[in-house]
């Protein structure tokens, strides 16, 4: 499953059990949704462990977090899967608002390049 | 009410059970309000990183877009200045703008930019243009440098907001050179000549640009020059024939003509708009001769004459030479009829001979003192032609002796034409009773009583032919 847009891509990789979001992320709230479709197809596959390829994104605006954030909690609430995160630390944002993931998952893993 | 039996039959297992399904769903509700306040904050925080973020990156990129107009502005070799316009004080120069008035940087800001305009009224001229239109492009404007020297400035001017003030860009380009340069140039080639062939600029002039059109042809020489000249050193001589031509020539410019070419002492020039403009520049050249040559007399000097042919016609004037020596010059029969012309006036013994062409182009005749003076064929040419005098410059005394004779002059004249050489004899000795000095009059009472004693060829038509240029 992906989208692919000029400003954004989401992919979703069921085999290896990877989700990669990169480039700029400004859509609105409702236009979030088909995004969202493929984070909880990939959540709800509940696979043991799930990575989050999150080293293209330059930029997420707030929508775009809350978004992501309800993947994190889904993936929470499925309790079996180990969710490991790779940022970018060239992005400065990523430092400080992926560490929150940590927040609503404990046991998130979170690495950056 | 059935309500205690049913309370009744509830058993403490199942009670346990709601109880802890209960529980569990508190549990998860306050694991979804943790969930929801993190979610809160999380956005909050990622909303104030990403702002804080963009802001800076937006400074920068100000920051940045500054930098560069700035590295631009000092960099470019226009001098760029601006003003306050609520009292034209200089608030910002770049490197360029001090060094244009000779003074650094530093010392032109705080300076008023009024100070700097040779006339106050292109000053004022520019904030006219300002008001109306909102911007000026290439106005050229005198500025007074440091020194007190005068230069040229080519200007163009922006309103803008400096410092949260209304303020004037102005950026100025030094072209006291380029208008020296094409002051020296117009020495060579004439504005005259310039708007004659249409064009802004000696740069604009090429090879084989000319125009057609009806005008008055002028030549002139100086008739006693070698004679004049003789005594004369060569360096004394070039002083003589510069200062006699810085002379004249404003004379003819005064009229509306241009010189074509100075042909050593002599003058080939153009009348365009009138044969009237022509004559009477060519009497004014005549009548300051007489003064000059008064002032000569009492230094002990020998008197200048000057011959002067006029003829009127359709001619090219024009470039000619090659791509990278080009020189003005005008051609046609015309042309070489009016050199002609000049050289008949030492044959004459006049100082201003006019062709018929030109004398019936004339407004007015009775503006001026015009006496038929001969049917030539010229050199080169095989039809005659009616020439003229006009001796509007000649001395007083002289001019009023031809004035009263010209009436029996014209008939001696007519008497001639129609072969009553006797008649034209008698009159002509009359003529010459009154006025001795009358050297045309002796010329024609020469060739009647030719006519008298050798008879006419078959065929006469009294036309003089000249057999040398």
């Amino acid at each position: 499953m992906e989208i692919v847009k000029d400003q954004y891509v989401v992919k979703y990789d069921s085999e290896n059990s990877t989700v990669v979001c990169s480039g700029s992320f400004r859509l609105t709230g409702p236009e979030y949704t088909d995004v969202a479709e493929i984070l909880n197809a990939a959540a709800d596959a509940k696979p043991e462990v799930l990575n989050l390829d999150l080293t293209g994104l330059e930029f997420l605006n707030s929508s775009g977090i809350n978004t992501l954030s309800k993947f994190v909690i889904r993936l929470r609430k499925h309790k079996a899967t180990q969710v490991n995160v790779k940022g970018n630390s060239e992005f400065a944002w990523q430092k400080k608002s992926l560490a929150n993931f940590q927040k609503l998952l404990p046991g998130l893993v979170l690495e950056f390049d | 009410m059935p309500q205690p039996a049913l309370e009744a039959e509830v058993s403490p297992e199942k009670l346990q059970a709601e109880l802890a399904a209960l529980r569990q769903q508190v549990e998860d509700l306050e694991q979804d309000k943790i969930d929801l306040e993190t979610l809160l904050e999380m956005t909050t925080e990622h909303s104030d990183t990403v702002e804080e973020e963009l802001h800076g990156k937006a400074e920068e990129a100000v920051r940045e877009s500054e930098r560069r107009l700035r590295l631009i502005v000092e960099a470019t070799p226009v001098s760029i200045v601006i003003s306050r316009r609520v009292d034209g004080i200089i608030v910002y120069a770049n490197a360029m703008a001090g060094p244009l008035v000779g003074l650094t940087t530093e010392e032109l800001v705080g300076r008023k930019a009024t100070d700097f305009f040779h006339d106050p009224t292109q000053m004022q001229q520019l904030l006219a243009m300002i008001k109306d239109q909102g911007k000026v492009d290439h106005f050229e404007a005198q500025l007074k440098v440091s020194t007190g020297d005068l230069i040229w400035g080519d200007c163009s001017l922006r309103t803008l907001d400096f410092n949260d003030e209304p303020s004037l860009l102005g950026a100025w380009h030094n072209i006291t050179h380029l208008k020296q340069m094409n002051a020296a140039a117009s020495r060579f080639v004439p504005n005259e000549y310039l708007g004659f062939l249409k064009k802004q600029s000696i740069v604009d002039i090429d090879l084989g640009d000319h125009i057609i059109g009806d005008m008055t042809i002028m030549f002139s020489d100086i008739r006693s020059f070698t004679t004049v000249s003789e005594n004369m050193s060569a360096k004394e001589n070039f002083e003589f024939v510069n200062k006699y031509l810085g002379w004249v020539s404003p004379v003819i410019r005064n009229h509306r003509g241009f010189v074509v070419k100075y042909l050593g002492d002599g003058i080939h020039a153009i009348f365009p708009e009138s044969a009237d403009d022509a004559l009477r520049s060519c009497i004014e050249q005549l009548r300051s001769l007489n003064d000059y040559n008064a002032k000569s007399e009492q230094l002990g000097l020998p008197p200048i004459k000057l011959g002067i042919g006029l003829n009127t016609g359709r001619i090219m004037v024009g470039m000619v030479g090659e791509s990278s020596r080009l020189q003005g010059d005008a051609f046609s029969d015309h042309v070489n009829l009016t050199a002609r012309l000049e050289g008949l006036t030492k044959y004459y013994s006049v100082s201003l001979i006019i062709s018929v062409a030109t004398k019936e182009r004339l407004e007015d005749l009775s503006k001026y003192h015009i006496r038929f003076l001969d049917k030539v064929q010229v050199k080169g040419k095989t039809k005659a032609l009616d020439l003229y005098e006009v001796y509007d410059a000649d001395p007083d005394h002289f001019l009023a002796l031809k004035k009263a004779t010209q009436q029996e002059y014209e008939e001696a004249m007519n008497c001639y034409y129609a072969r009553d050489f006797t008649e034209a004899q008698t009159k002509l000795f009359r003529v010459l009773q009154a006025n001795p000095k009358d050297k045309v009059a002796w010329r024609h009472l020469m060739t009647a009583t030719e006519c008298i004693e050798n008879g006419v060829p078959e065929g006469w038509t009294g036309v003089t032919v000249m057999t040398k240029k």
